[in-house]
C-alpha cells in the first residue's frame, strides 16, 4: 500500500482528503451485534454455551433417568425463576427439514435463550407404550400433525407466562411443530438422589 | 499483534476453536480499520456503515478458512467490505433511515470539508471507491484491482476521472 504510487505530473493531483472529518471509532455496541449474528448462525461458539449448556444437560439426563447424578452448577451467574418444560411435538421429523429444525432451535438455545436453559434432549422416535398391567406396544412414532413428543427444553421463567413467551421464539413454531409449556415441580429427592 | 505475522496467529487461533474470544481478537485488530472505510464508503451513514461492517464480518467469517494469504488479511477484508457495500447499493438495500437519521452525517466543520463532502457525494460509487481506495486508503492499483474484480488499468483511469470530476465540482462550488 503506497499512496500516489502511478501518478503522474500529467495526471490530477490527489485529492486533500485531511479536510473531512474523521469517521472515528466504531460504535461502542458494534462488537455486541456483530457476535451476535455470528452465534446466531452458528459461526463462533459463545463462551457461555461452551461453560455449562452440555453439562447441565448432561445433569439433566441424570434427573430424567432418577439417577442420582447431581446436575453440574453453571460457573457463571445462575439462572433465576421457577422451572417450566418446553416440549416438542410436530414439525419436521426427517431429512433436510429435520436437520433445519435441530440447526435452529441449537441456535435459538445459544443465543435467545442462553442462560435460561437448565437443561433439554430430543427424544428418539422409537419406543414402547405400557398401559396398565398387561398391555405393552410400540409407542406411536412422532408424525408432523401430531402432539406425540419429540424433545424437551427444561427452562428458567418468572411465570408460565415469560415460559410460553420464550417459547413463542422457538425456530421449531416457524417450521409447523408444536410447544407445549408446563411448569415444572422440581422433585429435589430426586436431583438429591434421596 | 496487528501485523501479518501477528494476523497469522490470530487467525489460527480462531479456526482452531471458533471461539468468541478469539474472534474478539481478530475484530479488535481489524474493526477500527474497517469501520473508517466503511464510513467513508458510505458517506459518513453511521447506520448502513454498520450493517456494512456486520455484513463483512459475517461473510469474512465464512470465507476465512479458505483465505490462502494470497494479500495481506487487512486487504482481503477490505475486499469483501466493498463487495459488501457495492451489492447493498446496487440492490437498493440502502437503509431506509440513511437520510433522515445521518443527514447531518458528515459534519464536516470547515467549508474545504462541506465542499468536498459534497462534491464527493456527487459521484458514481465506481469512480468514489477507486478514489477513497487510492487516495485516502494508500491501496495500489493493483490493490484495488483484486478488490473490485476490475483491471488495475481501470482502476488507473477512473482514478483519474473521479480526480478530475472531484476537482472542477470544487472549483465550481469555490466559485459561488
Amino acid at each position: 500500500m503506497s499512496g500516489g504510487q502511478g501518478f503522474e505530473p500529467d495526471e490530477e493531483p490527489p485529492v486533500p482528503f485531511d479536510d473531512l472529518p474523521q469517521p472515528g471509532l466504531p460504535p461502542d455496541g458494534l462488537q455486541a451485534r456483530v457476535l451476535e449474528r455470528l452465534l446466531r448462525e452458528d459461526l463462533v461458539v459463545g463462551r457461555r454455551t461452551r461453560r455449562w449448556l452440555w453439562p447441565a444437560a448432561a445433569g439433566l439426563v441424570g434427573i430424567v433417568l432418577g439417577g442420582s447424578l447431581r446436575p453440574a452448577p453453571p460457573p457463571g451467574p445462575t439462572p433465576q425463576g421457577p422451572l417450566f418444560m418446553l416440549v416438542f411435538a410436530g414439525g419436521p421429523q426427517s431429512g433436510d427439514g429435520l436437520k433445519q429444525s435441530i440447526l435452529a432451535t441449537r441456535t435459538w438455545a445459544r443465543t435467545t435463550a442462553a442462560g435460561r436453559i437448565v437443561g433439554g434432549q430430543r427424544l428418539l422416535p422409537d419406543g414402547r407404550v405400557l398401559e396398565g398391567t398387561s398391555v405393552e406396544r410400540e409407542a406411536p412414532r412422532p408424525r408432523s400433525d401430531d402432539f406425540t413428543p419429540t424433545g424437551f427444553f427444561i427452562v428458567r421463567a418468572h411465570d408460565l407466562a415469560d415460559a410460553a413467551a420464550l417459547a413463542r421464539s422457538n425456530p421449531h413454531l416457524g417450521l409447523g411443530g408444536t410447544l407445549t409449556v408446563r411448569p415444572v415441580d422440581d422433585l429435589r429427592w430426586v436431583r438429591d438422589g434421596e | 499483534m496487528n501485523g501479518p505475522a501477528g494476523d497469522h496467529e490470530l487467525v489460527a487461533r480462531f479456526l482452531a476453536t471458533r471461539d468468541e474470544s478469539a474472534f474478539s481478537a481478530l475484530y479488535q485488530a481489524h474493526t477500527p480499520y474497517l469501520w473508517r472505510l466503511a464510513m467513508r464508503l458510505c458517506q459518513g451513514a453511521r447506520s448502513e456503515a454498520e450493517e456494512v461492517v456486520q455484513e463483512t464480518w459475517a461473510r469474512s467469517v465464512r470465507l476465512l478458512p479458505g483465505f490462502a494469504w494470497g494479500s495481506a488479511l487487512r486487504t482481503w477484508l477490505a475486499g469483501i467490505l466493498i463487495n459488501c457495500r457495492r451489492e447493498r447499493y446496487r440492490t437498493g438495500l440502502r437503509h431506509a433511515a440513511l437520510d433522515a437519521e445521518d443527514s447531518g452525517r458528515g459534519a464536516a466543520t470547515n467549508e474545504q470539508g462541506v465542499d468536498l463532502e459534497r462534491a464527493l457525494a456527487s459521484l458514481s460509487e465506481e469512480l468514489r471507491s477507486v478514489l477513497l481506495l487510492f487516495d485516502q486508503e494508500g491501496y495500489t492499483h493493483v490493490e484495488i484491482a483484486t478488490m473490485l474484480q476490475i483491471p488495475a488499468g481501470t482502476s488507473k483511469s477512473r482514478l483519474f476521472t473521479a480526480r478530475r470530476a472531484l476537482r472542477e465540482r470544487l472549483g465550481r462550488a469555490g466559485a459561488r
